[in-house]
């Protein structure tokens, strides 16, 4: 049985990632995230993990990484300022295929913006904030309990999958308290990193596997190899032979866009009858899902797909949507980054409408659903 | 080892590494190694090795060893195996 | 007491990746061929070493040792090393920098790696330039010399790493040449027994880019130059060593101006002092006492769990 207990946002993330088998953290203070550090520089010397206050995050973010090649689970939290940082290192663990976590609680940007106000700004950073073409996870929690779930799966999928996850947070739920179920030790299918079983000789670290990955030796077990942002072949030498990278993107991709099905997590509700639809993510998902509630009691066909994660983007599932219902509205706070991404999808089969701000309020459900209702009204 | 021995030290230079630096011959303290045509180093003077071992460690190649007529590979050992 | 080359080569290197891309007569092989000796020396088992590098021609030298090596992101390889030496504390974690990537980019990652103390092995390759770019000025190039930015000579004063080192309370820093090898390799291994941040700066020569813009374009006449400027570390260098650092900051010791010769926070002798320049034993790494602490919490546990 699970245990029901009453945390905010951060703190789930927090214990999310204890459960998970985290046991290194490093960061770098920044509003409003700075609670993740300040939890886990008490919980993580608990369960013999370690937590690290770095110097900023551009080494926040490469002290993950070390650890990691050392075995180690590990993370770090941040917000937007600090996000801009990472990105060097971010494109580093995804060219070298380092698992880790990298937890970004949206603040309004840009620059330091409005440093306590939640915003969903980042999801395009999130996307191709490093440079260089790169494929990417990244989650978006929509409840404290997803705060919770959602950071377990990002480690699942960056240790499944070798790359980077981005839990894309904002300062809706991260500051958000409500009662969650955290399961008890041993209720919890922890993920744990897959080891080479070969001899050291024969270990490809970076090997081409189409569709997959080469588990990752830990550092100082034996199977020594190099790890470099250079584009480099199997063994994980620098090379510039043409043929080799174009296997090596082959293999990027492919590891990711072949498990959509594992990767892709949204939930829906009354999308079955829904005329129009409501795609939404993060703290505004919990507004959207109020709308739907008030609209149906007044009778209105509305549905909500609440996307968990959006990036990859869930292209068949709002393909189909596009198709079944007469618009889509997405309220996101930020000018329209994912509604543009929908509409890309859609490609006309329906009208997709965004309500959008960045100003530092939330969007409510009663914003939502006027805007729902002048769409659906007779005068629509 | 007391005193200086010659005569004895064999030079190889692996010229797969070389690259005709130039540092070998600049600290060979004895004259034993020499620049041919293309620069690279021959040792001509092999007969004043003192073994000191200064060629061997300023080549930033590992293109260079000086060989004790114990090791192995020295010649005069080619023809015992 | 001298490892045969050979021997470096089967057994501390990568001969996939032999020859180095390095120019001929570049300094780098040298050192690499002191820090693989020293380890040789050390006894360490290669699956114990980490050599963790960044970017720049020194970047490259990770790759050519048969160790768990990282070549990461430019300054940033302290930060790579903190982790990972947080992840392994057994393991015996290289740093490996140049000039630019440890001074410039990575400035505040080596200033913060110091201060904090961890435990790792820290080698700054100084050779007055960036080289793989092309001869562009260094934090450390000299005042006056020409580079591929400074056509018209630098004007800006040289960063001088060991101010550095004892502005952040570095409890080794040691300077070595490449033209003084065994005192290299005698060096290294020194700065491994130091639990904490142990630095070595390593001047190395960029005869091809800095030379040849500035006189010198010949590797052997370079390094055969760093004799005269360096000079031997001796005791009453020590002594000069305790003094207090020269800093601005209030209550920091007054230097009269007309002793600093042009270079603050420097030397007035332009010689650089070669040897152990800071040692203090009694350091006791980051890593070592976070892993101490864990070590008390688990006790604790134990004993308050039954």
């Amino acid at each position: 049985m699970p245990r029901f207990e009453v945390m905010h946002g951060n703190q789930a993330i927090a214990e999310g990632a204890i459960a998970a088998g985290c046991r290194f953290y490093a960061g770098y203070p920044i509003t409003p995230s700075t609670e993740i550090a300040e939890i886990l520089s008490d919980r993580l010397p608990e369960v013999d993990g370690v937590f690290v206050q770095m110097e900023d995050e551009i080494a926040s973010m490469a002290a993950i990484i070390g650890a990691s090649l050392g075995g180690t689970k590990s993370a770090t939290a941040t917000s937007g300022p600090g996000f801009s940082l990472m990105q060097e290192n971010l494109g580093f663990a995804i060219g070298s295929e380092i698992p880790c976590v990298v937890i970004n609680v949206q603040r309004v940007g840009p620059s330091t913006g409005l440093p306590t106000k939640a915003a969903q700004g980042d999801v395009m950073q999130a996307r191709w904030g490093t440079h260089g073409d790169h494929p990417i996870i990244a989650l978006s929690p929509g409840s404290v309990q997803d705060c919770f779930d959602l950071t377990v799966k990002a480690f699942e999928f960056s240790e499944k999958y070798r790359t980077p996850v981005i839990v894309l947070a904002d300062a809706m739920v991260s500051a958000l308290e409500e009662r969650i179920a955290v399961p008890c030790a041993g209720e919890l299918a922890v993920y744990e990193r897959p080891r080479p079983t070969g001899s050291p000789q024969d270990y490809l670290p970076f090997a081409f596997t189409r569709g997959g990955v080469a588990p990752l030796a830990p550092f100082g077990e034996g199977y020594r190899y190099h790890v470099t942002g250079l584009l480099h072949d199997e063994r994980g030498y620098p090379t510039e032979d043409s043929a080799l990278a174009s296997r090596w993107w082959d293999h990027m991709h492919s590891k990711i866009d072949d498990n959509l099905d594992d990767i892709l997590l949204y939930e829906e509700r009354h999308l079955e009858d829904a005329e129009v639809a409501l795609i939404a993510y993060g703290g505004t998902a919990m507004a959207a899902d109020r709308a739907v509630s008030l609209a149906r009691e007044q009778g209105i066909r509305l549905g909500l797909l609440k996307l968990q994660t959006i990036w990859p983007f869930p292209e068949a599932r709002v393909r189909a949507l596009a198709r079944a219902c007469r618009r889509i509205i997405v309220p996101e706070l930020n000018f329209g980054q994912l509604r543009a991404e929908i509409e890309r999808v859609a490609a006309g089969a329906t009208l997709v409408e965004g309500i959008n701000k960045a100003d530092g309020t939330q969007i409510t459900p009663g914003e939502i659903l006027e805007v729902v209702r002048r769409k659906t009204g007779p005068e629509a | 080892m007391s005193g200086i021995q010659r005569g004895v030290f064999a030079i190889r230079i692996d010229r797969n590494y070389c690259k005709a630096c130039g540092l070998c011959t600049a600290w060979c303290p004895q004259g034993v190694i020499v620049e041919d045509a293309d620069l690279y180093p021959v040792t001509p003077g092999i007969a004043n090795c003192i073994n000191c071992k200064l060629c061997e460690r300023h080549c930033p190649d590992f293109a260079i060893e000086v060989l004790p007529p114990e090791h192995p590979d020295h010649p005069s050992h080619a023809s015992a195996g | 007491m001298n490892l045969q080359t050979s021997l470096i080569i089967r057994d501390y290197l990568r001969p996939a990746m032999l020859p180095t891309t390095w120019c001929p007569g570049c300094g780098l092989g040298i050192i690499m061929s002191s820090i693989a000796q020293a380890i040789h020396y050390q006894g360490l088992r290669k699956d114990d070493v980490a050599m963790i590098s960044g970017i720049g021609c020194t970047g490259r030298m990770s790759g050519y040792m048969d160790f768990n090596s990282i070549h990461t992101t430019h300054g940033r390889a302290p930060a790579f090393a903190t982790g990972l030496k947080m992840a392994r504390p057994d393991m015996h974690v290289f740093v490996i920098m140049g000039d630019g990537d440890a001074m410039s980019i990575g400035g505040n990652h080596l200033l913060s790696a110091m201060r904090r103390n961890i435990d790792v092995t820290a080698i700054v390759v100084n050779n007055s330039i960036y080289g793989l770019t092309g001869g562009q000025t260094s934090p450390t190039t000299p005042r006056d010399s020409k580079t591929a930015t400074a056509r018209h000579r630098t004007f800006e004063r040289a960063m001088e790493l060991e101010v550095l080192a004892r502005a952040a309370g570095a409890p080794f820093f040691a300077r070595a040449t490449v033209n003084h090898t065994a005192s290299l390799t005698k060096l290294v291994e020194r700065a491994m027994q130091i639990s904490g941040f142990a630095l070595i700066e390593v001047i190395s020569n960029c005869h091809v880019l800095y030379g040849r813009m500035n006189d010198t374009p010949e590797a052997a006449t370079m390094i055969a130059q760093m004799d005269v400027q360096t000079w031997r570390s001796t005791p009453a260098l020590q002594k000069r060593a305790e003094r207090a650092v020269r800093m601005t900051a209030a209550g920091a010791a007054s230097v009269e101006p007309e002793t600093v010769d042009g270079f603050e926070g420097m030397s007035s002798d332009q010689r650089k002092d070669r040897g152990v320049i800071i040692e203090n034993k009694g350091s006791v790494g980051f890593s070592r006492r976070y892993h101490s602490l864990l070590e008390e919490l688990r006790n604790d546990r134990r004993s308050g769990g039954e």
